[in-house]
Order: C-alpha cells, then sequence, then structure tokens
C-alpha cells in the first residue's frame, strides 16, 4: 500500500513537469555525415533523418539527398531525392533504432512535387535498412544493416523544424 | 406654520412622556451578562495596633468596607482569603516558595551556627524574595520571622545600625511577634523593643508600608489595608494610579463611607462587548494546478487560474464556493493529443477557523467540471504525422486515434486549505483539493482530480 501510494505522488510530482517537458531526446533533425569510417552509402547519397520521440517509441522521416560533392551542401531542397518514414522505432537513454522499408528505391516526392521521382546516381539495392544509433551529445553513431551488411554511420544534430510531410499527393487519396 | 408646531410635538411627546431617570438609577441598571465588572482585589489587612500597644479585636469597618464593595454591581470583589489563594496559587509562587524556604532554613541554621556575615545574606536574599512573590501577603508571620533573625544575626554582629532597621521592618512584615524575655537574649529584646518604640512614634506611611504591589493575577486593582487604633488606611492600585485614603473608625457607617470613596476611584467597568459578527467574505484569486489520478494516458498536469468565495456565516462555519479555468499540458508519451480545457465550479460547507494571521479551512462539496474533447493515442505516427501525411499503415487516425467529446461530471469533493494574512486584509493562501467524479455524460477516462490552488486574497468584511 506504502509503495503504491508512493507511485501515485511521485506521479503527482512527476506530471508537474511533463506537463512541460517529455521526453525528447533524440527528436529533431539528424544528418549524415562522411568520413574515412563512416563513409557514404554508394558514395554520392546522404541521409538526414526527421525524428520524434514519443516516450520509448521513435517515428519520423528518413529523407535521401544526393551528394553534389565536396565543399557543398547536400541539404538542400534540390539535392533531395527520396524520402521514407521510420517504422518500428524505439528510443532508449542512449540508443535509438528504426527500421526503414525500400531504402533502395526512388521514395516518394515531397508535397510540393519539386523534385523527380528518380534518383541520380541510383541508390544501392536495399529493401529494408534497420539503423542502431547510440547517442553521444550532438552525434548519432551507429550502423545501418542492409542486407546483412552492416554499414557504419554517423549523423550530426543540426538545427530546424523536422518535417512531417513525405506522400506524394496522389498516396494520400 | 400649525402643522410645524404639530410635527415638534409628535417628535417630542416620546421624551417627554418618559420618566427622569437619575445617574445613579442609571448606574444600577441591571448591567447584563456581557458587562465586564471591575476586579479588585482586597489584599489580608495588616494590622499595625500591636506596634501602637492596643488591643486587637475585630474591626466592623473593615467588614463593613469590603460589604460596602461587594454591594457594587459594576465591582468584581475579591476578598482577602481568595486574594491569598490566587496569590499561593500561582505558579511562579509555587516554583519560588520552596528556593526561597530552603535559603531562609539555610540562614537560620547560619545564624545558629555563628556564620553571622552568611547568615544576614542568606536571610536578607530570602526575605526579598518572600516578598516578590508575595509570601508577605500569604504569611505574614513567616516573612517577618525571618526578617527578625536577620536582625539579630545583624546585632550578634555589630551592626545595630542595621539590626535596627531589620528590627522594625520585621515589626512591620509582623507586627504581633516578639522576643521573650527570659527566653531571648535580653540585649535582643531590648533592640525590638527599641525599634518598636521608634515606629509608635514615628510610624511610616501606609504608601511607604505598602510600596510593593503584590503579585496578584491579571492587571486589577488592588487594595491594601492597614489597621490603625483609630483609623484604617487604605492604598489602592489601579493601572497606574495610587490612592490613598483614610477613614476614622468612630464615624458611623465607617466601612460603607469608605468603600463609597473607593469606588467613586475606581473605573467603573467595560461595557458589554459588541458582538463581533462572525459574517466575513473572504476573496481570492490565483493559479490552480491538478492532475486527473485516473486517466487513459500517463499523468498529465492542467494549469490554470482560480477565484474562490469564502463566507463565514457562524464561527466555524464557512460556506465555499470556487471557480477554475485551466488547461492541460502533456504527458510523457503525449499520448493526449490535444489539451484538454477544464472548468471546474466547486460549492459546499467548510469548517474554518482562526489563529492570529493564520487561518485553515477544511471542507465538503460538490464539484461539477466541464472537461473539454479528449483526443488520445499510443501510436508515434499519429502522434507525429498529420492526418493525410502519413499512410494507413502506420496511422490510421480514424481508428488509432481516440477522441472524446466534451463531458460534463458531477462529484463530491474535499478541500483542505490555510492562509496566512499578510497585510491588513491580504492574505497568501494555498489549498489542496480532490474530487470523485459519481456522474457523468460522457466517459473520457479522467476522474479523482486532485490539486492545489496558490492564491493572492482580500477579507473583504
Amino acid at each position: 500500500m506504502l509503495s503504491r501510494h508512493a507511485i501515485i505522488w511521485a506521479g503527482l510530482l512527476a506530471a508537474g513537469a511533463a506537463g512541460c517537458s517529455s521526453e525528447r531526446e533524440f527528436s529533431g533533425i539528424w544528418q549524415q555525415v562522411c568520413d574515412e569510417e563512416h563513409p557514404c552509402v554508394a558514395g554520392g547519397l546522404r541521409f538526414e533523418l526527421h525524428l520524434g520521440r514519443y516516450g520509448d517509441a521513435l517515428t519520423g522521416l528518413l529523407v535521401r539527398y544526393r551528394d553534389p560533392g565536396p565543399e557543398l551542401d547536400a541539404y538542400r531542397k534540390s539535392n533531395d531525392c527520396g524520402c521514407f518514414f521510420v517504422d518500428s522505432g524505439r528510443a532508449g537513454d542512449e540508443t535509438v533504432s528504426f527500421r526503414v522499408d525500400a531504402l533502395g528505391e526512388a521514395g516518394y516526392p515531397d508535397t510540393e512535387g519539386t523534385r523527380a521521382q528518380s534518383c541520380d546516381p541510383a541508390p544501392v539495392e536495399c529493401p529494408g535498412g534497420t539503423f542502431v544509433l547510440r547517442g553521444d551529445g550532438d552525434l548519432l553513431t551507429g550502423t545501418l544493416t542492409c542486407d546483412g551488411v552492416d554499414v557504419p554511420v554517423q549523423f550530426v544534430s543540426a538545427t530546424g523544424r523536422p518535417r512531417t510531410v513525405c506522400l506524394p499527393p496522389e498516396a494520400l487519396e | 406654520m400649525r402643522a410645524a408646531l404639530v410635527v415638534l410635538l409628535l417628535l417630542a411627546a416620546p421624551a417627554l412622556a418618559a420618566p427622569p431617570t437619575s445617574d445613579a438609577a442609571r448606574l444600577n441598571v441591571d448591567l447584563g451578562p456581557d458587562f465586564t465588572r471591575t476586579t479588585v482585589w482586597i489584599l489580608p489587612p495588616l494590622d499595625h495596633r500591636p506596634l501602637l500597644g492596643a488591643e486587637t479585636a475585630p474591626v466592623p469597618a473593615l467588614e463593613g468596607l469590603i460589604e460596602g464593595l461587594q454591594g457594587y454591581a459594576n465591582l468584581d470583589v475579591r476578598t482577602p482569603d481568595r486574594t491569598s489563594a490566587a496569590i499561593a496559587g500561582s505558579t511562579a509562587y509555587r516554583r519560588a516558595l520552596p528556593l526561597a524556604r530552603a535559603a531562609a532554613t539555610r540562614g537560620t541554621e547560619d545564624y545558629r551556627q555563628v556564620r553571622l556575615a552568611v547568615a544576614i545574606e542568606g536571610l536578607g536574599q530570602a526575605v526579598e524574595a518572600f516578598i516578590d512573590i508575595g509570601h508577605d501577603v500569604v504569611a505574614g508571620t513567616e516573612v517577618g520571622r525571618t526578617e527578625l533573625t536577620r536582625g539579630l544575626a545583624l546585632l550578634e554582629k555589630g551592626d545595630e545600625v542595621g539590626a535596627a532597621a531589620a528590627l522594625r521592618r520585621s515589626l512591620l512584615l509582623a507586627p504581633g511577634v516578639r522576643l521573650r524575655r527570659g527566653v531571648d537574649r535580653q540585649a535582643a529584646v531590648d533592640a525590638q523593643e527599641r525599634a518598636r518604640v521608634i515606629l509608635a512614634e514615628n510610624l511610616p506611611a501606609a504608601p511607604a508600608v505598602f510600596a510593593h504591589r503584590p503579585p496578584v493575577p491579571g492587571k486589577a486593582a488592588t487594595l491594601q489595608i492597614r489597621i490603625l487604633p483609630d483609623r484604617l488606611e487604605v492604598v489602592l492600585h489601579e493601572g497606574g494610579r495610587v490612592v490613598t485614603d483614610v477613614q476614622l473608625l468612630d464615624a458611623p457607617d465607617a466601612g460603607q463611607r469608605l468603600a463609597g470613596r473607593l469606588w467613586a476611584c475606581l473605573p467603573f467597568g467595560d461595557a458589554p462587548r459588541r458582538r463581533v459578527s462572525p459574517r466575513r467574505l473572504h476573496l481570492d484569486a490565483g493559479f490552480a494546478w491538478f492532475v486527473y489520478t485516473k486517466a487513459p494516458v500517463e499523468l498529465f498536469g492542467n494549469v490554470g487560474v482560480s477565484a474562490t468565495a469564502s463566507w463565514s456565516v457562524a464561527r466555524y462555519l464557512a460556506l465555499e464556493a470556487s471557480a477554475a479555468l485551466t488547461n492541460s499540458g502533456r504527458d510523457r508519451e503525449e499520448d493526449l493529443r490535444a489539451e484538454v480545457p477544464v472548468g471546474r465550479f466547486t460549492a459546499g460547507p467548510a469548517f474554518a477557523t482562526d489563529a492570529g494571521r493564520l487561518r485553515a479551512v477544511a471542507g465538503v462539496g460538490v464539484e461539477v467540471a466541464v472537461i473539454g474533447p479528449v483526443e488520445t493515442t499510443t501510436n508515434p505516427a499519429c502522434k507525429y504525422f498529420r492526418p493525410g501525411d502519413v499512410p494507413a499503415r502506420l496511422c490510421d487516425f480514424d481508428q488509432d486515434v481516440d477522441q472524446r467529446e466534451t463531458a460534463w461530471a458531477v462529484g463530491p469533493t474535499v478541500t483542505l486549505g490555510a492562509s496566512l494574512r499578510l497585510v491588513d486584509a491580504i492574505y497568501l493562501g494555498v489549498r489542496a483539493q480532490g474530487a470523485v467524479y459519481v456522474f457523468r455524460t460522457l466517459d473520457n477516462g479522467l476522474d479523482r482530480p486532485v490539486g492545489g490552488q496558490l492564491v493572492l486574497g482580500y477579507q473583504l468584511f
């Protein structure tokens, strides 16, 4: 009985704070950074994560960009060449993991239709990619497992409002 | 003109018809149970007739004085016996008396052992302690004998001046105490007799004898009386005043006459206290916070404003009504998809008590709550994406989101509150409140609100 009361009172206190600060760690935009230890997939594509965390659950979008080359910013709308829904996402104290289906396909255009359905260079075949990442400050470091092959990846936190739109207009019908 | 005259006569008629009332009659009317009478403590009379070699026969005037004072309806006269009992019953007296007596006993023993210097000091301290607690009123003989022993010690030490003063003081305290010829030392007997003769020839005035006001309870008036062969001398301490009077005993109704003069010197008493109406109105406003301890999602806070009116209708009874408007936050996992506006109205009786600047309230009542639409989901995709932006395989808003419309709920409530008066009629208060809904128009899963308020209030009247 005592423990039950303790839980209730702890909940009351937590609720006071919960109204203003739910667990939102890892929520936000994360952009892939490529280096020797974390080479970019296919050498010409980069990923950007738009994540939303709700307690232990994780959701969001993965946006794929063409790499315009060194010294240039890949994460521009003009380089957008694919968008995928984060599925089966989980978040812990230090780790996040999620799955992205059909990562090797062209992906959906955004709602404004400003990019092509195709992506050049063509992405590698990856019917379902699984990300397992560990957070360390502004870095998310881990692996992308695609068709049984682990690829090291690293993301850095970026400012901005996460995207929540990915479907083409015809898919909304 | 004639009409004006008629009106004046009509107005004056009741006054003309009423019988005249004298001051004495007005003073002797029933003062009522709420009248606060003037308390007069009469101390046991000090009979100084033995100092003058006079007989100590009963003094009818003394009885007449006491009876005369008791005859005044506005006075609460405490007889000498009651006064002695009150002094002896005080806590300070009971605590200090054993110490004073121990000092007196040690001093007496030192005197017997001829440790004169120690005896003189110890006996002197004992006498002062006795007088401080009023023991000279309760048992004047004991105090007088202690002072007499001190005088004897001084005498044996060779301090004749000091001894004479002590012997005179002992005689004033206990006029009937005498050393015995053939039993006590002749020099001591002679010294005491010399002291008595000096006092008889030059008796100190009553104000000097009654310079010390005994510690009677409260701040009431005290009346000290000295009996002399031909007169009564009185000293009346009232407030900061000291009134002295003398009444010759051969006058007819001497006691009554003195009583009349003393009565005229005393305050009449306090008029009946005007009843203070218990009806008071407290209004406060502030911040409200609460949680639904039963909810379809994890606990989430609700914050808003509140206002309460508390009307004290009796000493411990108040009627309270409160209103609070709040808006919800989100639970930890944000299963609650939209903020929930809530209006809560409570009313009911409360037990209210005041203690200085503090006021405490405990009440029960009924709460009527109107709870806005409640929209919940446990699907994270439904939380992140808007309808139409996500495929149904990830989130089907029709299926995965639970939506409940505005609901009304009613149930009993309990309130506990405390407030601290800051300045004038402004107070700072906190209030805790809980309720259980027993009736609702729609089951939205929200129940058992528990929370509190922090308010700033004002007592209107």
